[in-house]
């Protein structure tokens, strides 16, 4: 085995938990209770919670079909299919959030339709949908590509419906690869920013998620901003935590 | 004679530019871009950097610890609130502006009686000046026209965005029907039109500023300063709509 240069992977490494430590020792139990009581942050809570929920939903009901047709070859058609689903993935928040104001506003491509998706809730699902969506296809596609064809065989052999056979067959096979996918869809979603203040614009209660919570507070009140900072990186590590014991426990069921 | 011209400029020592960043609120974009050419003209030694955003945006980043110069403020409140805490020097005021009722081009213009006609309104965030003018507006506006169209309007306000260029973009876009802004974005921003407001409602907004004590290059912000008030930047600022500093 090459032994690896261990400098700059342990600088990378610190860096990548310095920001956390910092803000943890910034932030005390007693101003994310505080910053928990506000009103504001309840309802921004409450709409990250269930916008995020939505956008999770409608991410797997439609990408886990996508993503099993994208793990079944290696065609050209798949190619390009897999590089439209990245798109959303290398483009900039912001470009997302103008091209969804040109697509779904008023006076945008679909405005003549009587849709008028800016400044409503609908909006802010529909990003984190955009933005979580490729995420969770590919991860899942990636889990689905393990699922040997010839197992799904013996089951429709054994007299599985063809339905019956990737259900009992390949779901459980690739189900914690499918649950890491959904974790980091879901995380990208509650995360999304850039093309929610564009697209959704920011009203509490309706449009104003935490990261837009955060980003107002930023401007008034720097312990609520760094409070409620501080809830979103426990809930990250919360999702982490269960998709490593999700990974942990499907290998120890095999 | 080409080469012969690069050689020369080669050995003719320039030295760098010094730089001065001034933080101004968004409503003063072209203003300011304008102030910082005909400043660059008159000092070829100096680079104006402008940066823009909300008033409130900027005094987080001078209590941050920003490398800036001078502030901006389209608001009383946030600079003499930094100027209480030993962060910027003393404010002077440079100009005014009044508030507008905009509206997308091509729709029909609105007053206030007729604001909860709109089914769309986007307003400045508390704190952002345009939002705290706004307020007072709608406060004022209240003891004329009643708390039920009061009630009518908050209903129908579907952002609070971080800066004035934001509501007005929005505006602009068609997004919204109507919001308050500076009768300077109203001609700034592409897409608008605007109607005047009853001044004995709507409040004059005050631009202050102020150098920003320990800034790196705080010995050129006083030559900004009385730049900016100078006739020649009191010209500028003219053509861009804005009201002389004197009431």
């Amino acid at each position: 085995m090459i032994r690896p240069s261990l400098l700059p992977a342990g600088v990378l490494l610190v860096l990548l938990v310095l920001p956390v430590v910092g803000l943890a020792l910034g932030t005390g139990p007693t101003e994310v209770a505080a910053a928990l009581a506000l009103p504001e942050t309840q309802a921004a809570l409450r709409l990250s919670a269930w916008t995020s929920l939505a956008a999770l939903a409608a991410v797997i009901a439609s990408g886990t079909p996508l993503a099993w047709w994208l793990s079944r070859g290696r065609g050209r058609g798949r190619a390009w299919v897999r590089a439209l689903v990245e798109l959303p993935v290398v483009l900039p928040p912001a470009v997302l959030g103008v091209a969804l104001l040109e697509t779904f506003g008023r006076r945008g491509m679909l405005g003549g339709l009587g849709l008028s998706l800016p400044f409503t809730s609908g909006a802010v699902v529909l990003a984190q949908v955009l933005v979580g969506a490729p995420l969770f296809v590919l991860t899942a596609a990636a889990a689905f590509r393990a699922v040997d064809d010839d197992v799904l065989l013996v089951a429709r052999t054994l007299g599985a419906s063809r339905r019956g056979a990737w259900l009992s067959v390949a779901l459980p096979a690739a189900a914690p690869g499918l649950a890491s996918a959904a974790a980091l869809a879901w995380a990208r979603g509650v995360g999304e920013f850039g093309a929610t203040l564009l697209f959704a614009g920011n009203l509490p209660g309706r449009t104003q998620t935490l990261p837009l919570a955060i980003y107002g507070a930023l401007e008034r009140d720097l312990a609520q901003a760094r409070a409620l900072s501080v809830l979103l990186v426990l809930a990250a590590i919360a999702v982490l935590a269960g998709v490593q014991l999700s990974r942990t426990g499907g290998r120890r069921a095999r | 004679m080409g080469w012969w011209v690069m050689l020369l400029a080669a050995c003719e020592p320039e030295p760098a530019p010094q730089e001065l960043t001034v933080l101004a609120a968004a409503s003063l974009a072209e203003a300011y871009a304008e102030l910082e050419a005909a400043f660059e003209a008159e000092h070829p030694d100096v680079d104006v950097v402008v940066s823009l955003a909300g008033s409130q945006a900027l005094a987080a980043q001078i209590r941050h610890g920003i490398a800036a110069d001078v502030f901006a403020s389209a608001n009383v409140a946030h600079i003499t609130a930094l100027a209480e805490e030993g962060l910027v020097g003393a404010p002077s005021r440079f100009a005014q502006n009044t508030l507008v009722l905009a509206v997308p081009a091509g729709a029909p213009l609105l007053d206030l009686a007729s604001l909860p006609s709109a089914s769309q309104l986007v307003v400045g965030a508390e704190g952002v000046p345009v939002g705290d003018y706004t307020e007072a507006l709608l406060d004022a506006a209240e003891v004329r026209y009643g708390a039920d169209w009061r009630e009518a309007v908050e209903s129908r306000v579907v952002s609070r965005e971080l800066s004035v260029r934001l509501v007005a973009s929005k505006v602009g876009l068609g997004e919204a029907d109507a919001a308050v802004v500076y009768s300077t974005d109203a001609v700034a921003v592409p897409g608008i039109q605007a109607a005047p407001l009853p001044p004995s409602l709507a409040p004059r907004a005050d631009y202050l500023h102020a150098p920003i004590l320990g800034g790196p290059s705080v010995e050129l912000a006083p030559v900004w300063l009385s730049f900016v008030s100078s006739e020649a930047g009191q010209a500028v600022l003219a053509d861009h709509g804005f009201l002389p500093a004197a009431p």
